[in-house]
């Protein structure tokens, strides 16, 4: 098995999180978190597995509880390797402050901030210890974040108990003003018939929504759907295009372990240490990691054969292994989802396509969409500047 | 009871599969300046082409950062031009454009201007191909001689200064063998 440079890393600077959210799958919040040290030899490790490139996102727990590190790190990083490492970050958001935005600015740090929907859809989960929701305190820091980066992407997470807000809490994120909006679902809950059933009428209402912002000109990005129209308007999911865990995407815990993704660190004790393919103080593992990588390359048996083959999202080792305990054992939840959404969306996107909507036809057709688009919100914005000066 | 089951037959997606291309808006097209700013742009988007999120801006050198580099070549070659100074192109009788470039010397009739992404495209609404091509061949004549230099995406050149520096020494190098400094 071949292995590739190390392109995406996650870098868990703590364990620990001030906000308890249900779907979390970073295990136990315990207060332990990435010496400086660890943190300066991730950095080293990453650059030298990296080819020109490799980006890292600093992860948690909540990663801002160690901005102090984060800075350090970064310093130490632009001082020792220049640009070859890019940082980003995922997070909860109540912790930013404008002196956080502040040092994102000056060294170009960019970040996703999890916000769920509306009120009731994110305060279902996402919760602070002391079992308050924690909607307030984010949806007054997204202001500033959003003028820190309108681009900001907010990651939204569906569980069973939240379907029936899944469409009010999507455009209530666009009325906030973000364009992007990552959603998945939370495929280790216990999902059944009558949730996708309720699923379906959410995402009906969504591609009605969605047809008509393309029409005016709105452009939003939502990953369920956009994704999937990508899939078959662009190419199909290759090997490696979805998930690369152990291979390009390598995740680092706190202590230093080098695990596939994210999503095996947990509490980093105990069992799971079973899944680490290395450390950044002794390198990887060789054997361990081929494992990995084989075992999220084997073909799905379960998919030979299907339509949507290439299309679907069964290509992620990660999820399969948290939802089914094996990397290559689709779970049904996947499967159902896959099979009720996919005809929702090619129906949207033939409706879209029928009737000529430019925008459809540009983001989806038109190589250069992503600049000129961004050269094009820049005109308009400093026009918009100029007209109200 | 969810289950993992194949479709048997799907047919559904009638809009375009990946062969059918939208060609890029004709503002962009047309602009030669931009082409580059695009390659150099397209290098700095993360995320998967697109319809990803392609949250992560171009990181342009700014306008400040480059003049550091540029005057501090001027400087080690005891030149002296004014910064931001108004220059007029005339194309022909009641055509002209009103320019300010950023560095220039009037007696010289020599200067730079570049062209910055920073300020949101207004570089690039007065440096459009038209007065770049003017200039360039006014360059290519008599004068005046003025460098415009696309802007830098960071992520590309770590080395930008040495990048800018190196071009405006040639700029000088060539003025100078053709008398003109």
């Amino acid at each position: 098995m071949q292995t590739g440079p190390v392109k995406y890393a996650a870098l868990c600077v703590t364990h620990n999180c001030n906000l308890r959210c249900r779907y979390c799958y970073s295990g136990a919040k315990v207060d332990r978190r990435m010496t400086p040290e660890t943190a300066k030899r991730s950095v080293d490790f990453l650059a030298a597995q990296a080819n020109e490139k490799c980006i890292v996102t600093f992860f948690g727990g909540e990663p801002l509880l160690e901005f102090t590190l984060i800075k350090e790190v970064v310093e130490y990083s632009r001082r020792k390797h220049g640009n070859k490492i890019e940082f980003r970050m995922n997070t909860n958001g109540t912790l930013i402050k404008p002196e956080v935005l502040a040092f994102f600015r000056e060294t170009g740090i960019y970040f996703a901030v999890s916000v769920d929907g509306s009120r009731e859809q994110h305060d279902t989960v996402r919760r602070f210890a002391d079992e308050r929701g924690s909607y307030d305190r984010i949806a007054a820091k997204l202001p500033e974040i959003l003028e820190f980066n309108p681009y900001t992407i907010a990651v939204s997470v569906m569980v069973p108990e939240t379907v029936t807000y899944l469409a009010s809490g999507v455009q209530d994120l666009f009325a906030q003003r973000f364009r992007y909006v990552l959603q998945t679902l939370d495929y280790s809950a216990g999902w059944t018939s009558a949730d996708i059933s309720a699923l379906r009428k959410q995402y009906m209402l969504l591609a009605e929504y969605y047809f008509a912002q393309l029409r005016a000109g709105k452009k939003i990005y939502y990953s369920p759907f956009d994704e999937r129209i990508k899939t078959w308007a662009q190419k199909p999911y290759g090997l490696g295009d979805l998930c690369d865990l152990a291979n390009s995407q390598i995740a680092i815990a706190a202590s230093g372990r080098i695990y596939p993704c994210v999503q095996f660190i947990n509490t980093d004790d105990g069992t799971f240490q079973q899944n680490a393919i290395g450390s950044v103080h002794d390198g990887f593992d060789a054997q361990k990691r081929e494992y990995f990588i084989a075992e999220n390359y084997r073909d799905k048996e379960s998919c030979r054969g299907c339509p949507l083959y290439g299309r679907c999202a069964t290509y992620c080792g990660c999820v399969n292994w948290r939802a089914t305990g094996s990397l290559s054992q689709v779970p049904p939840i996947v499967c159902e989802h896959e099979r009720m959404l996919m005809p929702i969306v090619d129906k949207l996107a033939n409706k879209l396509w029928k009737n000529k909507v430019t925008l459809f036809r540009r983001k989806f057709y038109e190589r250069t969409f992503p600049v000129s688009s961004y050269i094009e919100d820049c005109l308009i914005s400093r026009r918009q500047d100029h007209a109200g000066s | 009871m969810l289950e993992v089951k194949q479709v048997r037959f799907y047919r559904l997606a009638k809009y375009p599969r990946g062969t059918y291309r939208e060609k890029p808006p004709v503002w962009l097209a047309g602009q030669s300046t931009a082409a580059v700013l695009l390659m150099l742009a397209l290098e700095g988007c993360e995320g998967g082409g697109t319809t990803g999120p392609p949250p992560v801006l171009p990181d342009m050198v700014t306008e400040s950062e480059a003049r550091v580099a540029i005057n501090r070549v001027l400087q080690n070659n005891g030149l002296t031009w004014q910064n931001d100074a108004p220059f007029t192109l005339s194309f022909g009788v009641g055509d002209t454009v009103h320019l300010v470039v950023d560095s220039y010397n009037d007696s010289l009739r020599v200067g730079y201007e570049y062209v910055a992404w920073n300020d949101c495209g207004s570089d690039y609404e007065t440096f459009t191909p038209r007065v770049t091509a003017a200039l360039d061949s006014a360059a290519k004549a008599q004068g005046p001689y003025i460098e415009v230099i696309d802007d830098i995406n960071r992520r590309v050149h770590s080395d930008y200064e040495q990048l800018l520096e190196t071009s405006m020494q040639q700029f000088l190098d060539t003025l100078r063998a053709h008398g003109v400094i």
